[in-house]
This record gives structure tokens, C-alpha cells and sequence, in this order.
């Protein structure tokens, strides 16, 4: 009697985890701040946190929370690595000429405004639209004095049936000590596939851009290539594994990093 | 045993009737009509002045019973009205919910859009607090009073004022900053209709000693602000700055250097305008943008290039979380003119207005 009923539960369990519905936020899109690198035009609702937390094979970490204001623009606070310097890495830049020290990442603070509006918002088929300022008010472990980058982006996302589309410009300033480069714009993608079979999965890439700072010359830009899985684990959760990899790098010097988002919506969010 | 038990249902079952006979003891709160469980007894009767006590005679009142004159009330009713028990305190609390309803406050209309001030007072005894940090390390507060729906007095720290050794230096704020804020106006269609708000402020700053250099600001602002429709309003206004820069570093037996101001120059040097737009697409979400200026202090620079005044972009969301707090967020850029990506500061700061000082003075009238 005990093990048919210990059975039941199993089975009314396991039918309530596959019926289980993947994350969607109250107004229809999608609340996923990044793809990987890229930022996404989806910004989470009113009174919505987003809080991301992630480690790659060496150890470097990402943390982030994302607020939603209005369901008009979110603020974004927190620190990652995606930055990277070096004190005498002027032979060995993201062109990959020559030897020099290897780059080490920057665990840079950094603060994040988006202004946007949601798909469909003006007018039917209009894509979801972004623009967003980023701005380090912080840095830890750096190899180069007074490290600062910033940032202005304009990006626009669209769902159209088992694929998102991310597309915009990134202009990116930074600076080490009294080195500093210009803004410079760079385009921003990013691709999102839902297969129908694995509704709860979605293969993810995206191509975004850097700067690599260093002591000797003013910061160079350079491209990261991210290819990954997001898997929906959780109605208010899901988890990401991916290999990123850098312009001037060697294929073995591509990052593994798994990373977790969780959605926390307060009960007088709208 | 059996007798026993028949005496003891038939107590229990009397007892019982007699207790439901019984009137309904008086809510102590004096709200029956609230709660579930009682019979409501004042529902019975028209609210407001039907609850109050009646006049004695009508009472059955065992005050009233030795009463020479007083009618006899055998059954309990008199007119027609059965006798129920009265609330001693419905006297005290029936003023309460006398008068109409009051309506809903409408949207307050703030005295800044993000750094600009707007043509909108604060209302009479409304007070204002905001708080704010941003990616530069600033950290400022605004505090502020409604007086009397004409003018406003407010206490603030800024963090705008920003000051540098030479030209080619980075500029470094100077903070806390304090100033001081008096602003009159009048209120939007208050003189005639489509009348903007209009608001005439000064501000002035306590005298800060900073790296051996003492500095001042003040401003005069004239700013008139006008709703366009229910979602949208635009600021428009002009600033009167000055500003003085004195050293402090005197040589021994030399008279103090003299104090360089900003009105000593050209006084186009000192009007600048400034304004501000604000949309309101979602009714607790607001979108603004302004553009105002700041005084940048250079200390080693020519007399005619110590006083600056720089102009500052901004642009966030205003989101009301509750009718008492407002979130804030955004972008500023300290320097458009020569705009730096790099300068740009992510910035967030949450304000609160309290209508406790007007209730409370509403209530003495």
C-alpha cells in the first residue's frame, strides 16, 4: 500500500515538473537581460529583479541584478571579467602579433541603465528596442591603473517563432590610467533557437565586443565569440553553459562558464 | 443515570434558549456592522445621526426609570421602535464619517525633473526628501518643504560642482556641497487657463573651504513648466549663475589674493537656459530628460578661465512604487560639450513625499 502510494506521488510529481511552463513574464516578452555577451532589448517589468550569477574553468565570476522600473527601463548593478588587461601586452594585442605578458581579466563593478520599449509596442511587428549606458564605477585585480570603460548601445530584439534575433551598435570608450581610447562603434548580434522538440532548451550565440586595456597604449577592441545551451529548469530559473572565445586567442584559450539566471518578482509587480 | 442525563440536556437546552434570547452585547469598537459574527445591529438603523443616542424617554435607559413623568415602556418599544442597546461611544465617533468623501490627491507634481528645477511648487506642508548615489561616487540628498502653495524651502547637498588643478586635468567633484533653496511661484491655471507654472528660485550655497581654495555658487532661476495633455509636460526656464574662487594660501606679510567671481566678468557668462521634458506613457512610469549646467572651478587656469559653467545632460525614469515613494533612475553626462563616454554616470536615487505635515495642519483649520 505505502509503495503504491510513495508511486503516485512519483508519478503526480513528475507530471507536474513536465507540464511546468518555461519563465514569461506578465506583458509577453521575454525578461533575458544578455544572450551571452550581447544585451538583449527585453527588460523585465515593473518591480522585476533579474539576478545573474556565473564562474568559468578558471574561476573568474560574474554577478549581476538587473531591476525592472516601470516596465520602461531596469538598472543593472554588478561586477564580471569580461574585460581584460595586461601591464606589457603591446606585441601580443587582440591582432595576436608577437609575444607579450597574456592578458588577465579585470573584474570590473560596473552599473548599467536600459531605456526601452517591448515588442509591438508602437506599432504591429515592431522589434523590441534598447538603448542602454553602462558605465565601471569599480575594479578589482587589475594589472593596469585606474581601468574604465563605458559604453552606449542600441539594440533591437524580435521573436519570430522558434528563433530570436538580436542586432545593434555598441560605441565603447575606455580607458587605463591616462590612456584612453575614443568611442568607437561596433555592431552587436546575437541569435536565440527554441527547437519545438525541447521546449524547455535554446541554443544560444552571440558576437559582441571588448576592450583589452594596456599599460603601454590606449585600449584596443576586440571581439568575443560566444556559442551556448540555456536550459529553463525552473518556471523562475534557468541555467546556461557555454565556450566563449576571443579575438587573438588560441582555440585552447576559450572559456567554459556555466551560468544561472533567476527571475524574482515581487508580489506587487506588475 | 438516565434521569440524570435527560436533567442534564434539558439544562443544557434551556440555557441555551435563554442565551439566544438574549440581545446582542454592543460592539466595544462600535463598528457591529464590521464584524461577521454579530448581528449588526446599527445596520438596522440609517447610518450618521440615527446612531447617535436618542433622547431619553425613548431609551428604556434604567437611568430614565425612576424618572417622575417618564412613560411607561411595558413591551419595550416606544413608537413603534424596539429598544436596542446603544453604543456610548457613537456620539464621539459619528463626526468621523460625517461629510462627503474626499477625493483621490491627484499626481504630485515634482520641483525637479532630474537635476533642473520645474514651474511646479510643492503643495502647502507637503514635504519632499530624495536621496540619491551614482557610478561617480556622488552621494547627495534634497530636502525640501511646501509652504503655503506659493512658495517652497528647501536644504540640499550636490555633487554637481566640480573642480580641477589645469585644463588638461581630470575634473573631480567637490562634496558634500551644501546649498540652500527658496523658491515662489504660482501654480499652473491659476491665473488664467492654460497659464503655466511658474516658479522664481534661488539657490545659494554655504561657503566650502576645499584644497586651500574657498568657493561659492548661487543661481536665480526663472523656470515656467506647462502640461501638454495628461502625458506629457515641458520646463523651460533661464539661469542667473555666479560663483567666486579665493585662495587661502596667504604669503606671509601679503594681503589675501583677491576673490575671482564670475560676475566680474562678462555677465553673458552668467545666463544660461536650461529645460526639461517629461512623458508619461505608463500612469505610474515617467520618462525625463533635461539639460542644465554646473560651475567647474579651475584653479590654475587664467582669472578669465577659473569660473565655468558646464552644460549636463540627463535622461531616466521616474516609477512610483507607492504614493509616498518614487524610484529614479538614469543617465548624466557632467560635460556634454565635450562629451566623454567616459564621464557618463549611471545614477539612482529614490524620493519620498509625506502629506503628514498637511494633514496635521488641514486638521488644526
Amino acid at each position: 500500500m505505502r509503495r503504491a502510494l510513495a508511486a503516485a506521488v512519483v508519478v503526480f510529481a513528475a507530471t507536474r515538473i513536465a507540464a511546468a511552463e518555461p519563465a514569461a513574464p506578465s506583458h509577453g516578452d521575454p525578461i533575458d537581460p544578455r544572450v551571452l555577451a550581447v544585451p538583449t532589448a527585453w527588460l523585465p517589468g515593473a518591480g522585476v529583479a533579474v539576478a545573474t550569477l556565473g564562474v568559468d574553468h578558471r574561476g573568474d565570476t560574474t554577478a549581476i541584478a538587473a531591476l525592472g522600473l516601470g516596465e520602461l527601463a531596469a538598472l543593472e548593478l554588478g561586477s564580471d571579467t569580461d574585460v581584460r588587461a595586461c601591464r606589457a601586452c603591446t606585441a601580443s594585442g587582440p591582432d595576436g602579433a608577437g609575444q607579450g605578458d597574456a592578458p588577465s581579466p579585470v573584474a570590473l563593478g560596473r552599473a548599467a541603465f536600459r531605456l526601452g520599449a517591448g515588442q509591438d509596442a508602437w506599432f504591429p511587428g515592431m522589434p523590441a528596442i534598447a538603448l542602454g549606458v553602462r558605465t565601471t564605477f569599480a575594479a578589482h585585480g587589475h594589472a593596469v591603473h585606474d581601468p574604465r570603460v563605458s559604453d552606449a548601445y542600441l539594440v533591437a530584439s524580435r521573436a519570430l517563432g522558434v528563433v530570436r534575433v538580436h542586432a545593434g551598435a555598441d560605441a565603447i570608450s575606455a580607458s587605463a590610467g591616462d590612456l584612453r581610447a575614443a568611442a568607437r562603434l561596433r555592431p552587436l548580434a546575437g541569435l536565440e533557437i527554441h527547437p519545438p522538440m525541447y521546449p524547455r532548451s535554446s541554443l544560444l550565440g552571440d558576437l559582441a565586443w571588448e576592450p583589452a586595456l594596456d599599460a603601454q597604449r590606449s585600449p584596443q577592441l576586440g571581439w568575443l565569440l560566444g556559442i551556448g545551451v540555456r536550459y529553463q529548469a525552473l518556471t523562475w530559473a534557468n541555467i546556461e553553459l557555454a565556450v566563449r572565445a576571443r579575438q587573438g586567442d588560441e582555440l585552447g584559450a576559450s572559456t567554459v562558464m556555466i551560468r544561472v539566471n533567476a527571475v524574482l518578482a515581487s508580489s506587487g509587480s506588475r | 443515570m438516565k434521569q440524570a442525563n435527560a436533567v442534564v440536556l434539558a439544562t443544557v437546552l434551556a440555557t441555551g434558549a435563554l442565551a439566544r434570547a438574549q440581545p446582542a452585547p454592543p460592539d466595544p469598537s462600535g463598528s457591529a456592522a464590521g464584524s461577521p459574527s454579530i448581528p449588526a445591529a446599527p445596520a438596522a438603523s440609517p447610518p450618521g445621526p440615527a446612531t447617535a443616542p436618542a433622547p431619553a424617554p425613548a431609551t428604556g435607559d434604567p437611568a430614565t426609570a425612576g424618572v417622575p413623568g417618564a412613560p411607561a415602556d411595558p413591551d419595550g418599544l416606544i413608537s413603534g421602535q424596539p429598544d436596542t442597546p446603544l453604543d456610548p461611544y457613537a456620539a464621539a465617533a459619528a463626526p468621523a464619517r460625517r461629510g462627503p468623501p474626499k477625493p483621490p490627491r491627484p499626481p504630485l507634481d515634482f520641483p525637479e525633473v532630474l537635476t533642473t528645477p520645474t514651474g511646479w511648487l510643492l503643495p502647502a506642508g507637503v514635504l519632499y526628501s530624495k536621496d540619491a548615489i551614482d557610478t561617480g561616487g556622488g552621494v547627495t540628498s534634497d530636502n525640501r518643504v511646501g509652504l503655503g502653495d506659493v512658495a517652497e524651502f528647501g536644504v540640499a547637498t550636490t555633487d554637481q560642482v566640480r573642480e580641477r588643478q589645469t585644463m588638461a586635468d581630470k575634473p573631480e567633484r567637490i562634496q558634500p556641497y551644501i546649498t540652500a533653496s527658496f523658491r515662489l511661484g504660482i501654480a499652473e491655471n491659476r491665473l488664467f487657463d492654460q497659464q503655466p507654472g511658474v516658479t522664481l528660485g534661488f539657490r545659494k550655497s554655504f561657503e566650502r573651504n576645499h584644497d586651500d581654495e574657498k568657493t561659492r555658487i548661487a543661481e536665480l532661476t526663472l523656470v515656467a513648466s506647462k502640461h501638454l495633455g495628461k502625458r506629457a509636460a515641458l520646463h523651460v526656464g533661464g539661469a542667473l549663475w555666479d560663483a567666486s574662487l579665493q585662495s587661502t594660501v596667504t604669503e606671509p606679510g601679503q594681503a589675501p589674493p583677491p576673490e575671482i567671481t564670475l560676475h566680474g566678468h562678462d555677465y553673458k557668462n552668467q545666463i544660461r537656459p536650461f529645460g526639461g521634458f517629461e512623458a508619461r506613457p505608463l500612469p505610474r512610469s515617467e520618462i525625463l530628460i533635461d539639460l542644465g549646467w554646473a560651475p567647474e572651478f579651475c584653479y590654475q587656469c587664467a582669472d578669465t578661465d577659473k569660473i565655468k559653467l558646464r552644460p549636463e545632460l540627463s535622461w531616466g525614469v521616474r516609477y512610483e512604487v507607492a504614493r509616498f515613494m518614487h524610484l529614479e533612475s538614469g543617465v548624466r553626462v557632467p560635460d556634454i560639450g565635450n562629451f566623454n563616454l567616459l564621464d557618463a554616470q549611471i545614477f539612482g536615487q529614490v524620493t519620498f513625499t509625506s502629506f503628514a505635515l498637511k494633514g496635521a495642519v488641514d486638521s488644526l483649520k
